[in-house]
């Protein structure tokens, strides 16, 4: 017999620990006074939520792999999935090298995972920081060619106004910039973030509602 | 019990019904062909005896003398079947028999007043010396009707030596031979109907007849006849008057016995006298349920079928005279007088174009020429235009290939008695692959135009359509290309110069959330245990590590142990590439004075687990140590024994995970953020709070120099302090420059325009 017990088993499961979790979170008790049956079911299911989430990186890394592995295969992929899996098998290789000498022979740090760090992804990455330093500017150039309305024009006044008072020698010779500045970054900025920031928790509520009552399954099944 | 096929749809059907059970067509046919049933005409003698059987008495008398001086038994059948014909087909021939031709014929002696006058008249114009010419009463008379004149002509000289010729002779014996019961009539000298029609015609005859046109009496039947003749036609119109008649004519013994003639006289000038309403005898007889009383009781007295049979009859007995006498007949086509064929041409001819349905069954079957016809009689000969309207014709229409079997008459069904139709019992029979119909569509010009159109495009949707010429120099390119280099050459100048004449931000500047951090910095103890999460990329390392570098140098400053900890994969390498660059001053010793927990995965819940039970975790070190065994982590249980929580982060969501989850447990503890520029207005609401999520806040390269200002050290913001000025300078420039271009475009349109 063939019955398709996915949906409703994945449903009951998250709804069951969704409901211990938030039990265990206020009638679980705290590391203080020790924990309850119910918070000790907290943390071994957030325990092993941070196992899963540890494995679901590695099945990521693997699917990444076998990705790019079957665009060679198929000769869809170009020079990049060479690259990025030569990465990868250096990456790995250099890693478990290390962790081989640091857990069984004793060494300290992991100076080939760093040196490749250091050396590759750290200058990569700022490196294209950098870049978009330039596309900002040149877009703050082309900013003005766009059709303008009250919300472009009150846009573009605040970035100016932000970028004069963010000047060292326009702050310290017109301190009407500074206070300019002072009141654009706390009080119109803090109440527009503070709004989000509302919004944010509201959302959140919500979405831990329809999840615990099984309306939303972001876990598949429909 | 036997089947029957049905003809129509091909099912088995028993035997005894005469129709189809599953589609109701006629199994049994209602017309029986003549093959089937009608016997041969030269076998069935019987037939031929049960047909006189059934003729008038004074007509079966009349041929019971003729078979016994002629032995010619094929007209003789002809006329039965004829006759027989005649008497199914209308009243005609019942109201024929129910004549007293005998009583006529035994009375003849008597002739009528009106017929008397007419022989008078004609001997008078005889006497006159005028010869009669005879004037035919319709000018173009049928080639088929010429050859019966002649067959009469023997008797006409038979009548000639004798008053009364000798089939007359013969019928007068028979008839006196006979009972008196056909002599009823004795005040009926002449029949009541050619009495009253004699009076008739006598008058008319009178009125048509001023002696300068004759009559000739022949043409009666030919009155309403206006056919175009054809050429044979044509050719007897230019005879005046046949020999035989002529004589007739000139005969003055030729009076009371030749009432034929006479009969024809008078008929000729009735219907002469009628030449407005040409009401045919034959006609008469052959529709006569549809003519109207009139016209049936004129009937008798013009039709001459009777004694056209009688004449006819009597033609093989002079025909050895024909021999001595060539006349007309020999130079017309010799057709026996009463064959059915030229009866059916007269009958046609008479009747137009159409001929009734069962006068075509008639030619149907008698299309076979008797088998037995004997010898010395003329074989009837079909004129051309009857012969094309046979329809069981030899050729067939239906190809060879094609014909099964020529010789098949259909015997059912609506098409039975024609030759060589295509049978569908076998076709339905027949088990064959159905051929597949042909299913070419037929296309039009116009729609293969729009096919081929629609094919042009479908291909034409497969072509990438070619990018616009893009030219090699444009005013984008040489902006950005400017703006690049002017970043790089200005920046670059002042890094590699080391420059540092840009003045620091007044302290009165300073913002208060820096001047919060640092407070808390120093009201930390010595040593203190102080967990940094570390949660940025490695992209934005140069803004946070210029940002964080300041506080951290602080905390070094102040001996604190340091804890790293990161729910980001790079974090752990950041903190150690911090330390070992913008901290490498400082010397601090993994597992000494600080301890790289490396990465908490699972975000939220991951943070979660870790401040509910960190050592289940995380138990050891980036660097594979036992992490809470070194002075760092000594002593540190749970998250609340840290003395100072920093987060360096570079997003919002990260700065409120880490707020939301550590506040909730250990809001005592103090809690600093240094965020990127970008975050920090964002996270800066749980800083500006009442209750104070967070204590101190230091966003963006700003305020890690303004921290160096306030802990009077240097450790990188300085270095860099003059090219930040400068960049923001040129991002000024550049936006200003866009704008101006702008306003500059906006004024000049309305010039252009």
């Amino acid at each position: 017999m063939n019955i398709r017990l996915r949906a409703p088993v994945a449903t009951a499961v998250a709804i069951g620990v969704g409901i211990i979790v938030l039990l265990g979170y206020v009638l679980g008790g705290d590391a203080g006074t020790g924990y309850n049956f119910l918070g000790l079911l907290r943390v071994y299911f957030l325990e092993a939520g941070v196992v899963l989430a540890a494995v679901a990186v590695l099945v990521g890394i693997v699917n990444l792999l076998g990705v790019h592995i079957n665009k060679i295969r198929l000769g869809e992929s170009d020079f990049y999935s060479f690259v990025l899996i030569l990465a990868f098998l250096i990456t790995v290789a250099l890693g478990l090298y290390d962790f081989f000498r640091v857990f069984w022979l004793g060494d300290v740090a992991l100076q080939r995972t760093m040196w490749i760090f250091e050396n590759v992804q750290f200058p990569i990455e700022t490196s294209l920081m950098a870049v978009l330093t330039l596309s900002l500017t040149v877009a703050l150039y082309r900013l003005s060619r766009r059709k303008l309305s009250v919300m472009s024009s009150v846009f573009i006044v605040t970035v100016f106004l932000l970028l004069l008072a963010s000047i060292p020698l326009v702050v310290n010779s017109l301190g009407i910039f500074a206070d300019l500045y002072a009141w654009l970054t706390q009080v119109v900025a803090v109440s527009g973030a503070r709004g989000i920031l509302i919004g944010v928790g509201l959302g959140i509520v919500a979405a831990g509602i329809r999840v615990l009552i099984g309306y939303d399954r972001p876990y598949g099944g429909g | 019990m036997g089947e029957i096929r049905c003809p129509m749809c091909g099912k088995l059907n028993p035997d005894d019904l005469d129709v189809c059970q599953y589609c109701e067509a006629r199994l049994k046919p209602l017309i029986v062909t003549p093959q089937e049933e009608a016997p041969e005409p030269t076998s069935d003698a019987e037939d031929t005896l049960v047909s006189r059987d059934e003729l008038p008495d004074w007509l079966r008398g009349v041929e019971g003398d003729e078979s016994t001086s002629q032995s010619e038994p094929a007209p003789d059948q002809q006329e039965g079947d004829w006759l027989s014909q005649l008497q199914q087909s209308g009243d005609f021939v019942e109201d024929e028999s129910e004549i007293d031709e005998e009583d006529y014929l035994a009375e003849e002696s008597e002739i009528p007043d009106w017929l008397q006058r007419v022989k008078d008249m004609r001997e008078g114009d005889d006497e006159s010396g005028e010869p009669v010419s005879p004037q035919p009463f319709v000018e173009e008379p049928s080639a088929s009707q010429i050859p019966q004149k002649p067959s009469l002509q023997p008797d006409q000289e038979s009548a000639a030596d004798t008053t009364m010729p000798d089939w007359l002779k013969h019928e007068f014996e028979a008839e006196q031979a006979e009972e008196p019961t056909t002599q009823p009539k004795d005040d009926a000298k002449v029949p009541e109907w050619l009495r009253s029609l004699g009076d008739e015609a006598a008058e008319e005859s009178l009125d048509a007849l001023p002696g300068e046109e004759p009559v000739f009496p022949g043409d009666f039947s030919l009155a309403p006849q206006q056919e175009t003749p054809t050429g044979e036609e044509a050719a007897d119109e230019e005879i005046p008057m046949p020999d035989w008649l002529r004589e007739m004519d000139t005969e003055p013994a030729m009076d009371e016995t030749a009432f034929p003639s006479d009969l024809f006289e008078e008929s000729a000038g009735e219907d002469k006298g009628k030449a407005d309403e040409p009401v045919l005898p034959m006609d008469a007889g052959i529709k006569g349920e549809t003519k109207d009383e009139e016209v049936s009781e004129a009937e008798p007295a013009t039709l001459p079928d009777w004694l056209s049979e009688l004449a006819g009859e009597e033609v093989p007995a002079p025909s050895e005279e024909k021999a001595e006498e060539p006349s007309l007949e020999e130079a017309l086509p010799r057709v026996p007088a009463f064959e059915l064929g030229d009866e059916l041409v007269d009958v046609e001819n008479i009747l137009g174009e159409e001929l009734p349905e069962w006068i075509s069954e008639e030619e149907a079957g008698e299309e076979k020429p008797p088998e037995t016809e004997e010898e010395g009689l003329a074989r009837a000969k079909l004129p051309s235009w009857l012969e094309s309207l046979r329809p069981q014709e030899e050729q067939s229409l239906v190809p060879e290939d094609l014909r099964d079997d020529d010789d098949h008459v259909e015997g059912t069904g609506p098409l039975a008695g024609i030759r060589s139709v295509l049978s569908a019992e076998p076709e339905v029979a027949r088990v064959a692959e159905p051929k597949l119909p042909s299913f070419k569509l037929q296309v039009s010009e116009a729609h293969r135009a729009n096919a081929e159109l629609l094919e042009k495009f479908l291909a034409e949707e497969d072509k990438a359509a070619p990018l616009p010429a893009q030219r090699l120099v444009t005013l984008h390119k040489i902006v950005r290309l400017v703006l690049a280099l002017a970043l790089l050459i200005l920046v670059g100048m002042v890094v590699f110069a080391s420059s540092s004449n840009v003045s620091l931000l007044d302290k009165s500047l300073i913002p208060g959330e820096v001047l919060d951090a640092s407070r808390i910095v120093d009201s930390l103890p010595q040593g203190a245990q102080v967990l940094v999460a570390i949660d940025f990329e490695p992209a934005f390392a140069g803004e946070l590590e210029s940002a964080a570098a300041p506080f951290l140098d602080h905390l070094m400053l102040k001996g604190a142990r340091l804890v790293f900890i990161s729910t980001s994969p790079t974090g752990p390498a950041l903190a150690e590439h911090l330390l070992e660059s913008k901290l490498a001053q400082h010397n601090y010793v993994s597992g000494e004075q600080y301890i790289n927990l490396g990465y908490i995965a699972g975000g939220e819940a991951g943070l979660q687990s870790f401040i509910l039970t960190p050592r289940r975790l995380t138990p050891f070190s980036f660097d594979g140590r036992d992490a809470w065994s070194t002075p760092p982590l000594e002593g540190i249980n749970r998250i609340e024994d840290f003395k100072l929580i920093v987060l360096v982060t570079d997003r919002l969501p990260t700065a409120r995970t880490w707020i939301e989850q550590v506040e909730t447990v250990s809001p005592e503890i103090p809690f600093v953020v240094v965020s990127s520029a970008q975050a920090a207005p964002a996270i800066r609401p749980y800083y500006a709070s009442t209750n104070g999520q967070i204590e101190g806040l230091l966003g963006g390269y700003t305020a890690g120099v303004a921290y160096e200002q306030i802990t009077g050290r240097t450790i990188s913001g300085r270095a860099y302090w003059d090219a930040y000025t400068m960049g923001l300078v040129i991002a000024v420039l550049a936006g200003l420059f866009g704008v101006g271009r702008y306003i500059m475009a906006l004024v000049a349109r309305p010039k252009e325009g």
